[in-house]
């Protein structure tokens, strides 16, 4: 077995000679070595013609002894060349035969400290860059190198039998053989993982480099397109006509194509377009998900050569509906011109029409009075031509599988997002081509987090699409703010400010908040010691990110008599997480109980529902379900899935996303025995599974639907001295009108305990005291106010004596 | 030193490894012809109609149909035979052309450090003389 030791020596010469001589000199030598032998050979010919041979013999001299240099050059750049290529084909998986061996690009890394291949990796511009996209800093890098550790030497290192050693092979060694290394990335907060996907990002743009350079490789050769292949095939002028470039719709990039998920779906295309009839295929995918680039990628396969030889010399047309529907105002022209498109194809032969989003070209033709499935259903089953669809999943279920017989013409090729890994992968190249136009420098962390912050934070669009669209966010932000390291933190805090929702690394402010969280609520929810703790350890549960993602950030169910502080801690909740009350959201679930209670939540294919509307305009937000127990059953189903997995498809099929709200159902449901409990007095803690249990056996819900929230949360019924507090905390509202107005109040202690004695009421709680304070209080000051015994300025004293028994009886 | 190493190396691939890589490439562009000018297709379509130009033959038989659909289908098979004869002969020369460019440069390449020498020589030569 070959060490790396000895496989580099072969590297050693070209290496030097490419130290004497960079390969881009040499490019510029060759140039004007060429020149200079072009002119002096020029004048040669010049001077013998023209000025008698005067100035010849010179320049013969200088033109033979230009081209010599120049021929030097050539065979220089070929014997450069041909190691500084060597291996690629094969890490590419261009070639199939097996190569071993190392690449060019170790070679030129271990070279430079053959006796400790960590240290000339960590100095390499290439190992330097890595780390750098990694995210560690450079003050680690050089105290790793400065402790003493055990070094790892060329020799050491043993090449694979079977395989090309690779960059990646460097840092997979390097990860598995020196701790010092591992532990210095752990200080730096950087994981193997994050390590190796940098490593990977940084040698795939390597790798792209050196595979465009190398212009005569047959992969590149076949780029181009052949001469004449379409000349036994017919000419499409009509279609032309209203044809679209299909680059205006694409979002992947070149690289994402060479996925194997790409990949997977380039073929089952080919094979569906290769059918000897009904070749036409329907790419049923969310948009953004990359359903053209896809058909683009089988496009460049067909003119390459490379696809299936069946559909060889096809041309793919993207039918412009845009244009089409534009300049036809009538049925029968729109008609006439559709049915000539289609001839034409026909004619033609190797016409594959794509039309993106079949159903809203469909309806909009309905809408004209055209039916398109009868208007081109002969051609779908020709073999001569090709129709190839595009359609989100939502429109697929609600409109074309309706047409039944059209949908079976077309095999359905379903294209998921791209799962997380897949979208950082396709991120990598985004970033790069971002990073000149916004001076910035992405790290390999930053690219995650984009992935993870566009999926759960970002609701509208798909991946890739709505990360690419973060990533753009981000670089501009950073230009605006003049930062040009991009870490995750600063990605999600970019998140934050865009959404509103606390994202990323726990700021010390925040800390303070999540962990005084129970004192926060308190502020504003009196007692309720037991619900207020539960709320907050859910609540930092699913902060600390320990809590599943693909949830609601908390869910709730409140249980409790009216008055008892449900609704005051929705808002509560509102304020510390979200900012402000104004982020609550209420929807009344009693107006979901008639037959019609789940188009009216979720719309009905003409009108959008409650509460896909309600989260489309606030997507994050406290969201309280009032009244819960009297929505339909129907409609607790529905809440069965938006609690479980934070997403539920509404009406028109499309996919809704509730995850970064809070969700809290309030419910009178086991009132009753919550007040009996407490007025035995026994511990409602020890009772809570009991009063669950029975609003269980009384059908009120059922146990999949308790189960899925967060935690049921029961509400005591309040207690004197917690009503007095209440009543305090309402009185405090009270002197701010009064003072606004003008005036100063002071309420003696035995009004306000007689008041608490009227107003309380274990059954309907606060809400009875808010209305003695209306009556009683209030209106004693409007009766002051009126008949002018107060002056602007003076202090409204008031007491039990001010109050006559009739007064206080109201 | 270094450079006597270098230049030691450098002809031992040039006497060994390059002359197997000029192979590879020379298959290359070999290839590359072929795809360029689409010889395997444009064969196999040799005699087509010329862009699938035709008439139709009307569908009650008539004689001046008929004449009509037999002229235009002969006219346009004859140009297309033509057009695509001159690609596939430029095709072909290519590839001979590309087949003697090969065994060109492998005679090249051997002479070529002698070549190099005797340009230097005979330019210092000029020069000094």
């Amino acid at each position: 077995m070959n060490t790396l030791r000895e496989d580099i020596q072969q590297y050693k010469p070209a290496m030097s000679l490419n130290r004497l001589v960079s390969r881009k000199t040499l490019h510029g030598a060759r140039v004007f070595l060429f020149i200079v032998f072009v002119l002096s050979g020029g004048g040669y010919v010049a001077s013998t013609f023209v000025l008698d041979g005067q100035y010849a013999q010179p320049l013969l001299g200088v033109s033979l002894v230009a081209l010599a240099f120049w021929l030097e050059a050539m065979l220089a750049f070929f014997y450069s060349n041909s190691y500084y290529f060597r291996g690629l084909g094969s890490l590419l998986g261009i070639d199939t035969t097996t190569q071993a061996g190392t690449t060019y690009d170790v070679a030129e890394v271990v070279i430079k400290n053959e006796h400790d291949v960590s240290e000339a990796f960590c100095s390499s511009s290439f190992g330097s860059t890595v780390l750098f996209r990694a995210g560690v800093n450079q003050s680690a890098i050089e105290e790793y190198l400065r402790n003493p550790r055990q070094q790892i030497t060329a020799d050491m290192v043993t090449l694979p039998e079977e395989e090309i050693f690779s960059l990646t092979g460097l840092g997979k060694y390097l990860l598995k053989h020196d701790r010092a290394f591992v532990d210095m990335l752990a200080h730096s907060g950087v994981s193997s993982e994050t390590f190796m996907g940098a490593l990977r990002w940084v040698v795939g743009s390597v790798h792209q480099e050196k595979r465009a350079a190398q212009w005569w490789s047959k992969d590149n050769l076949s780029r181009t397109k052949g001469i004449g292949r379409e000349w036994s095939y017919g000419h499409a002028f009509l279609l032309q006509k209203f044809a679209r470039d299909i680059r205006t719709s694409a979002v992947f990039s070149t690289l994402s194509a060479n996925t194997p998920f790409a990949l997977e779906k380039i073929t089952q295309i080919e094979a569906s377009l290769a059918r000897a009839k009904e070749a036409n295929v329907l790419l049923i995918g969310e948009a953004g998900v990359g359903k053209i680039d896809l058909i683009m990628a089988v496009q460049r396969r067909m003119q390459t050569g490379k696809s299936l030889d069946a559909i060889g010399g096809q041309q793919m047309i993207v039918l412009d509906t845009n244009r089409l529907f534009a300049t036809h105002n009538d049925k029968q022209s729109l008609e006439l011109t559709l049915l000539g498109i289609f001839d034409e194809a026909v004619q033609s032969g190797n016409i594959i029409i794509v039309i993106e989003n079949l159903s809203v070209f469909m309806r909009e033709a309905e809408s004209m009075g055209i039916y398109i499935p009868e208007l081109i259903d002969r051609y779908l089953s020709a073999p001569n031509i090709h129709l190839v669809g595009t359609d989100t999943p939502g429109a697929y279920h609600t409109y074309l599988e309706t047409k039944g017989g059209f949908v079976r013409r077309f095999s359905e090729i379903l294209i998921d997002a791209p799962d997380l890994s897949a979208t950082t992968r396709v991120l990598q190249n985004i970033a790069l081509q971002h990073e000149a136009k916004y001076q910035t420098f992405f790290t390999y962390p930053s690219l995650q987090a984009l992935t993870v912050a566009s999926d759960r934070y970002i609701v509208e669009g798909v991946l890739p699409d709505k990360a690419i669209a973060l990533l753009i966010d981000v670089a501009s932000a950073a230009k605006q703010q003049g930062l040009t390291f991009i870490t995750g933190d600063f990605v999600y805090s970019v998140v934050s400010d865009k959404t509103g929702v606390p994202a990323g690394p726990i700021s010390d402010s925040e800390r303070d908040i999540l962990l005084n969280l129970e004192d926060k609520l308190h502020q504003q929810v009196i007692g309720q010691e037991h619900a207020l703790s539960a709320i907050a350890r859910t609540m930092r549960r699913a902060r600390a990110g320990i809590q599943s993602a693909d949830k609601p950030i908390g869910s709730f169910l409140f249980l409790g008599p009216t008055g008892v502080g449900k609704t005051e801690t929705a808002k509560a909740l509102a304020n510390v997480f979200f900012g402000g009350e104004d982020k609550l959201e209420r929807i009344d679930m009693s107006e979901f109980s008639g037959a019609d209670a789940v188009s009216k939540l979720i719309g009905d294919g003409e009108s959008a529902g409650a509460l896909p509307t309600l989260l489309r305009e606030h997507p994050y937000s406290v969201i309280l379900l009032d009244e819960f127990e009297k929505a339909n059953q129907s409609v607790h189903d529905i809440f069965l899935q938006v609690l479980d997995e934070g997403i539920f498809t509404d009406s028109r099929g499309t996919k809704v996303n509730a995850r970064n709200t809070i969700i809290i159902a309030t419910s009178n449901a086991g009132s009753q025995l919550i007040l009996n409990t407490v007025q035995q007095r026994k511990e409602l803690s020890t009772l809570s599974a009991e009063i669950i249990s029975s609003i269980i056996k009384a059908g009120i819900y059922r146990p999949e639907l308790i189960n899925r929230f967060d935690s049921t949360i029961i509400f005591e019924p309040l207690s004197i001295p917690q009503q007095t507090e209440v009543a305090s905390m309402m009185l405090d509202g009270l002197y701010q009108r009064v003072k606004e107005r003008g005036y100063q109040l002071t309420v003696g202690t035995d009004l306000l305990n007689a008041l608490v004695q009227k107003g309380y009421s274990p059954e309907f709680g606060a809400r009875p005291m808010q209305r003695v304070l209306q009556d009683v209080i209030e209106e004693k000051i409007a009766q002051k106010i009126i008949s002018g015994s107060v002056q602007k300025g003076d202090t409204i004293k008031l007491v039990l004596a001010d109050f006559s028994e009739a007064e206080l009886a109201v | 030193m270094l450079f006597l190493s270098i230049v030691h190396h450098y002809l031992f691939w040039h006497y060994t490894r390059a002359l197997a890589e000029i192979f590879v490439t020379w298959k290359n562009f070999m290839w590359f012809v072929g795809h360029f000018f689409s010889l395997r297709q444009l064969a196999s379509s040799w005699f087509s109609p010329w862009k699938r130009t035709l008439t139709g033959r009307g569908e009650k038989w008539n004689l001046e149909d008929l004449a009509g659909y037999v002229i235009i289908n002969i006219l346009s098979r004859v140009v297309g035979a033509v057009i695509r004869t001159i690609i596939i002969f430029l095709g072909l020369v290519g590839f001979v052309g590309t087949f003697l460019g090969g065994v060109l440069v492998y005679v090249f390449w051997i002479l070529a450090p002698f070549v190099l020498i005797i340009l230097l020589g005979f330019g210092l030569t000029l020069l000094i003389a």
